[in-house]
């Protein structure tokens, strides 16, 4: 079906989770100080939080659109007694 | 020759051996549900995320079987020739899933579990296990961000809200019985291999599934009385031998192709 929605727009309004990650990850405070690779904004949507691979996290950035993949882990465990989380 | 520190070859403790193996037996049914329901994913980044848990999870696996062969178990034989009595993965996954909300139940108190076992060997003195302690913690970190995404979208619609919550009421005892009994015996704590004692691991288990309400907006029931009969496994964390038609999803169908 023909649509009005700018391209980048097309698709992203299906409902479940994986259309839902800008809403629910793009403020996630373990995102701070990601920066687009090209304009160094961090006006920053979250695509996929397994991106490209497994260990990667897909952005794009609000600003000039560029997507780009961020490598996840940074050292962060899940809670647990020996963790010191 | 006794376990020295670093020193492949090297026998391990026998009770260590076995968190090890259900850690990783664990680890390897799990990968196989998510291998198993990929498409099942709700979109296109749940197939990249199932795929991406699918993977780790294997890693965990292979990577703790290799632990084992330095120390002197047979490889081969770790990874293809064992029977299902000789497979140490946790009840809690026998059941294949009923539906899409019992998958995300399972997966996610699956990966938090094995994360709390695997948790107590952060500070082990052989480098080697410690990191990879801490390399599945890093991962599983991800891997849970997901289930509480998945939770806070079933937590948006009442039915599946209480779908979810039959299922949790379900699982979360077989979760819970993992861990063992809460005055059990606690070989691996007490020989100084794992710093945390288990019922410690456990307790952080239970705030941790139920902190999970707040993804999903709604209490889930914890039943805490996981019962242990006379048959419990404490070697291998599980009542009886895994299911025959499990067993035929996750062992090797072709040792003699195997290199």
């Amino acid at each position: 079906m023909p649509t009005d929605e700018p391209a980048h727009r097309v698709g992203r309004e299906a409902g479940g989770y994986g259309t839902r990650h800008r809403d629910l990850h793009s403020a996630d405070p373990d995102f701070d100080g990601v920066a687009c690779p090209h304009c160094d904004s961090n006006d920053l949507e979250v695509i996929s939080l397994f991106g490209g691979a497994a260990s990667e996290v897909m952005f794009r950035c609000r600003g000039c659109s560029t997507s780009f993949n961020w490598i996840k882990w940074q050292g962060k465990l899940p809670p647990a007694p020996s963790a010191g989380t | 020759m006794a376990y020295t520190r670093g020193h492949t070859g090297t026998k391990l403790d026998e009770n260590f051996e076995n968190d090890l193996l259900a850690i990783a037996d664990t680890k390897l049914v799990l990968g196989n549900w998510y291998a198993e329901c990929v498409m099942n994913g709700r979109s296109l980044p749940d197939f990249a995320a199932i795929l991406g848990m699918c993977t780790a999870n294997y890693g965990h696996t292979r990577a703790i079987y290799q632990y084992l062969a330095a120390h002197g178990h047979d490889y081969a034989h770790l990874e293809r020739g064992r029977g299902p009595e000789e497979i140490h993965s946790m009840n809690l996954l026998d059941e294949a899933p009923a539906g899409w909300e019992d998958f995300i139940v399972g997966t996610w108190l699956a990966e938090l579990s094995t994360w709390m076992l695997a948790s107590g060997f952060l500070k082990h003195e052989d480098r080697a296990i410690a990191g990879l302690a801490k390399k599945i913690g890093e991962e599983t970190y991800f891997h849970l961000k997901y289930s509480h995404g998945w939770l806070q979208i079933i937590g948006e619609g009442k039915k599946q809200t209480q779908i979810l919550e039959k299922s949790f009421a379900n699982r979360f005892p077989l979760a819970l019985q993992w861990f063992g009994p809460a005055r059990g015996k606690d070989p691996v704590h007490e020989s100084g291999i794992r710093d945390v004692p288990l019922r410690k691991l456990r307790e952080a288990f239970v705030k941790e599934a139920a902190g999970a309400e707040k993804y999903l907006g709604s209490k889930l029931a914890q039943d805490k009385t996981a019962k242990f009969a006379k048959d419990w496994r404490a070697d291998a964390r599980r009542f009886g031998a895994m299911p025959k038609g499990l067993f035929e999803v996750v062992r090797f169908k072709d040792p003699e192709l195997a290199h």
